[in-house]
């Protein structure tokens, strides 16, 4: 009871550290700010035809980011938001009726800053404003405007220090993981109660010599494995300008395929399962995992959430990647245990 | 090289290999892998089995000439 107890309080702990880590990393200059607005257009005039945003002081010149988010209920207005500055230069515009924008970074001086939202209700105002330079043409020029009709438009937008992560972003990471962790413990409950044994807490001596020097071999395959593999991603992003694995998915597809080559050595030399697991646990939790995994990544597919952002591999395909990795493992796995009992049959005979 | 001392030795007692390798606290792929000459125990293990299976080192672990 009281060893439960110390894990429950250190996860707290973990999670809590995490927490107050995010917001020191948040890097917000200025937090997230939401506004909304009815937009009437009559005959082809918006009104109110401009939303003042906030605005916002820099303390220091560098990089910073900014998030915008428009939506939109009704087909036919084009909302374009701008940041100027001081002297009323555009640094950051961003335009279209439905849009979740983060800028790539902006080298911004010390300075103060202002923020708009303009509502274009017809082709010569989104033109006039691509020629100032405050907005892009939307969807290759090709848009139907409403000329009459009354539109609620929300908007949410925040400037950050450039890198740093959105302060929900951050706990949204950790509820995750503290979720994953929890299903975890779901999983290994059930399995236990299935009659399978499991062991995540690595405890001492669960592996034999023979083990022991069998998952070393399989590390140390592994760990070139990911070395080439974080090699290959930059000399392919280098050399050849791909940067379809330029990001955390990226690297999560490397530590998929190094796990895939740890855990291929350790199962065909025998050394995968510990000495207080047994087949029934692995299996079931294997599925379980790799199910879920997969289940999670299809269903992101199927809400239409982009594998690929910006010519890179998404977040999105983490559970994909994760569920791949286990439907690769438990047929090697299972196929090692058949082929071992069908030996142990032969030696005993 | 097979170790068919240890085989016959674990025989003699009616010991399967689970039952030998849970005895010692390794795996039974272990065993298996000692028997067949795949694997070379430590000195550790070698007491250890020598101890279930009541004979010495020389016994099961001495190569003949």
């Amino acid at each position: 009871m009281k060893k439960v107890l110390i894990r429950i309080l250190s996860v707290v702990i973990i999670i809590l550290a995490l927490v107050g880590i995010s917001f020191m990393t948040s890097g917000e200059i200025m937090g997230d700010v939401t506004q909304s607005t009815t937009v009437e257009v009559k005959d082809g005039v918006a009104s109110p035809a401009t939303m003042e945003g906030n605005s916002f002081t820099l303390e220091e010149d560098g990089e910073y980011a900014v998030d915008v988010k428009i939506e939109n209920d009704s087909e036919g207005l084009i909302t374009a938001f701008v940041v100027y500055d001081e002297a009323g230069d555009v640094v950051f515009f961003s335009t279209g009726e439905d849009l979740v924008v983060e800028s790539s970074d902006l080298k911004l001086k010390a300075s103060n800053y202002n923020t708009e939202f303009r509502f274009i209700t017809n082709e010569e105002e989104l033109s006039q404003l691509v020629t100032e330079g405050k907005g892009e043409y939307y969807s290759d020029g090709e848009y139907t405007f409403a000329e009459n009709g009354t539109f609620d438009v929300d908007v949410a937008y925040n400037i950050k220090e450039a890198g740093a992560k959105n302060i929900y972003y951050l706990l949204g990471v950790i509820c995750g993981v503290a979720m994953g962790l929890v299903l975890v413990a779901l999983l290994v409950w059930i399995t236990r109660k299935m009659g399978g044994k499991v062991d995540l807490e690595c405890k001492k001596g669960a592996y034999d010599e023979r083990q022991l020097l069998a998952r070393g071999v399989a590390y140390k395959y592994a760990f070139f494995t990911l070395m080439i593999g974080m090699v290959i991603i930059a000399l392919m992003e280098e050399i050849a300008g791909i940067r379809l694995f330029m990001s955390m998915a990226g690297v999560w597809v490397m530590i998929c395929i190094s796990l895939a080559v740890f855990a291929t050595i350790c199962i065909l030399k025998d050394a995968y399962m510990s000495l207080y697991e047994n087949v029934k646990g692995v299996v079931i939790m294997f599925s379980a995992i790799g199910l879920l995994n997969i289940a999670i990544g299809i269903g992101n597919i199927v809400d239409g959430m982009p594998l690929i952002e910006n010519g890179v591999l998404s977040t999105r395909c983490t559970n994909l990647l994760v569920g791949l990795l286990f439907v690769y493992i438990l047929p090697v796995f299972i196929g090692r245990v058949i082929y071992n009992n069908k030996q142990l049959e032969e030696d005993e005979e | 090289m097979k170790n068919l001392k240890m085989k016959s030795a674990r025989a003699a007692l009616d010991m399967s290999q689970q039952e030998l390798a849970d005895k010692v606290g390794v795996s039974r792929q272990t065993i298996n892998a000692i028997e067949k000459g795949d694997y070379n125990p430590t000195i550790n293990l070698c007491r250890s089995i020598c101890k279930l299976l009541g004979k010495t080192l020389d016994e099961l672990f001495w190569e003949d000439e």
